[in-house]
């Protein structure tokens, strides 16, 4: 072959490759990668290159730290790697490094999985105010459609728990509110009643004596409890700021 | 008792707690995730703090440490 042909020779690497390559990247030059071509923005975007980067990141845990706003509704979270917390026994984050989340409506931030958060938006400006649900990557800032549009009753205690399901792979909201259970699904925007699993009033979800639930593959788990007992909250409220809630995120 | 609700039957599931915990709780107890399993821990007494962890999910709960 001559000099002048193999110069024009293209280098063909199959998708399947280059996917693999990029899912070793740190996030910032991975972003910045999908201003490469068309065909690296529509590769790193698809979801399947997402269960890659999942895979890889499963030994790099990271803890969200959520801040709870004035309003409750206004949250502001840091993150940093789980192993921070293994290495320094003690950990000091300045009320300055944690990020409002910048979004037109007031949001909180109720649970996250696979390295994804599930926020929570409300209006403000009703009597009875209206709430939706969205699904928020930290790292790359893109947010899934609203889902689970529903009016809030005032006064009412919400508690809302965020899951995967993995049987029909979409991503699920459960929110318990007096004596009902509403599922809402994000694939297609489904919402499914259920009632109380038991009859026994001692089991209202919301009381004290259902903790709030925890996910765990493909499952959504409370625990309940007969007897009185006090409810005592895991909350130090001796140090300046209050930390209210502590998630794991697995993907950053 | 453990109320468990699966995503994808959009059904519930019911499991016991360890031993009689329900008589011997002075604090309500806390359920979370730990090493992928579910662990359900309380204080006894004021003096121990118990976590029990669900090795195989749906399975009893094996006490995992104590004191």
């Amino acid at each position: 072959m001559n000099p002048s042909r193999a110069k024009l020779q293209v280098v063909f690497l199959p998708d399947k490759l280059i996917a693999e390559v990029l899912s070793y990247l740190p996030v910032k030059p991975l972003v910045r990668s999908k201003s490469v071509c068309k065909s690296w923005n529509s590769l790193i975007s698809d979801h399947k290159f997402g269960k890659l980067r999942l895979q890889r990141s499963t030994r790099n845990s990271h803890i969200v730290v959520i801040k709870s706003g004035s309003d409750n509704y206004r949250d502001s979270f840091v993150t940093f790697p789980l192993n921070h917390l293994l290495e320094n026994p003690s950990i000091t984050i300045a009320s300055n490094s944690y990020h409002p989340l910048k979004f037109n409506k007031p949001s909180r931030i109720i649970g996250s999985c696979n390295g994804l958060l599930c926020l929570h938006h409300h209006t403000t400006m009703s009597a009875v105010p209206k709430s939706w649900f969205r699904i928020w990557n930290p790292t790359t800032r893109i947010k899934s459609k609203k889902f689970g549009s529903f009016y809030r009753p005032l006064n009412c205690r919400l508690n809302c728990i965020f899951g995967y399901d993995n049987s029909t792979r979409t991503y699920k909201v459960v929110v318990l509110f007096r004596n009902e259970v509403k599922i809402f699904s994000l694939a297609d925007n489904r919402r499914k009643s259920l009632s109380f699993p038991s009859s026994d009033l001692a089991f209202t979800f919301g009381s004290s004596h259902v903790n709030k639930g925890v996910y765990l593959s493909g499952t959504i788990n409370w625990s309940a409890i007969r007897g009185k007992f006090s409810h005592v909250p895991f909350e130090v409220s001796s140090v300046m700021i209050i930390v209210r809630r502590i998630l794991l995120l697995s993907n950053l | 008792m453990i109320i468990s609700l699966d995503l994808g039957t959009e059904t519930y599931k019911q499991f016991q707690t360890p031993r009689d915990v329900d008589e011997v709780l002075d604090v309500g107890p806390t359920i979370a995730v730990l090493m992928d399993c579910l662990c359900f821990s309380h204080n006894l007494k004021n003096t121990h703090f118990v976590i029990w962890q669900m090795t195989e999910f749906g399975v009893e709960f094996s006490e995992s440490s104590s004191g």
